[in-house]
């Protein structure tokens, strides 16, 4: 008999391990689950719709039309940032419940939500001190790849107590600036020891940047844990949105380090 | 339109390649092999028990006899 009429009389394989359709059924298991090539290739594309919406507010900052989608996809983008992560306060617990399955809807209307405000924040620091872009976007990378390298290697391990400390700091400073949001609606303007370049203001300021730092390490471990058993492929786009807020609040606070210091000479 | 330190840009392109490069590579074994690391899949197992929970369907169940007299 042979090889072909031996395949025609009892079909391709009788073991269902070897059927095609065995296989597709696990390809498909597969392709559910978070890998951490797709959690950096989501990333990068973020970081090209941030820059693409930042390069835009930049360049059309005087239009009305711009600023109004500006303010909307600025608006939008918080909304959907606190949809997904949830909203927490200190004695309250969770006002809003972190929904991580949201995020492959809501991913890229954060970032070009963040790309609007980082355009605007940028155009006003650049007005002022000419170069200082560049120089925070440098340092904010550069803060990035040093705590990456750090982590991957093993050198700062998050354990529970880091992440609980990271947390309670983060929500204390989130509160703080919406605290300090609402007062300067009601005509307060910002304290000295926040907005000025004393030594104070430049302490918080570096104080916050740890802050935003210690955060890039656990959205690191949150993306590499994801990966490592096997999550849901939501979780990709949860890790990229994490990790790309992360760097935006990084290079921020960066900012305004470098206006204090600049204001000092 | 913008201008910086050269040395500040060059640096920062530098990062920005080591940062993507070492993204996609695997942490440690220093790093993924201990005891003490924190548990984030609460995240995602809370929404999975939400899905096993509406596939109960609520109901009451009735014995069914076959043998009809």
């Amino acid at each position: 008999m042979s090889n072909h009429s031996a395949l025609n009389t009892f079909g391709k394989s009788g073991n269902p391990a070897i059927r095609s359709s065995a296989f597709n059924i696990r390809s498909n298991d597969s392709s559910d689950r978070m890998t951490l090539d797709g959690a950096v290739n989501k990333t990068a594309i973020m970081l090209l719709v941030l820059v693409s919406t930042a390069i835009f507010s930049w360049m059309f900052s005087s239009n009305p039309v711009v600023q109004l989608i500006s303010f909307i996809s600025i608006f939008a983008g918080y909304i959907s940032m606190f949809a997904t992560f949830g909203f927490y306060i200190f004695f309250i617990g969770w006002v809003v419940k972190p929904r991580p399955y949201l995020a492959p809807k809501l991913w890229l209307i954060v970032a070009a939500g963040q790309g609007f405000l980082v355009g605007n924040i940028s155009l006003f620091a650049e007005s002022m001190y000419p170069g200082i872009v560049l120089e925070a976007v440098s340092l904010t990378f550069f803060v990035a790849a040093s705590l990456l390298i750090a982590y991957k290697s093993g050198l700062i391990k998050p354990t529970q107590n880091f992440v609980l400390m990271v947390f309670a700091a983060t929500v204390g400073i989130v509160l703080f600036y919406l605290s300090l949001w609402l007062l300067s609606l009601f005509g307060f303007g910002l304290p000295n020891m926040i907005s000025g370049n004393s030594n104070t203001a430049i302490g918080f300021s570096l104080f916050v940047v740890a802050m935003a730092a210690f955060n890039l390490v656990i959205d690191f471990d949150i993306i590499e844990q994801s990966a490592d058993e096997g999550a849901p492929k939501y979780m990709e786009y949860f890790g990229s949105m994490a990790l790309t807020i992360t760097l935006v609040w990084l290079y921020i606070e960066i900012l305004r380090l470098l206006m204090k210091l600049n204001s000092r000479r | 339109m913008l201008s910086g330190n050269p040395f500040l840009l060059i640096l920062g392109v530098i990062s920005i390649l080591i940062f993507f490069t070492l993204l996609r590579t695997r942490a440690s074994k220093k790093q993924m092999q201990r005891n003490n690391r924190a548990d984030y899949s609460w995240y995602w197992s809370n929404n999975r028990k939400k899905k096993k929970e509406e596939n109960i369907i609520d109901g009451v169940a009735e014995e069914i006899k076959d043998d009809k007299d």
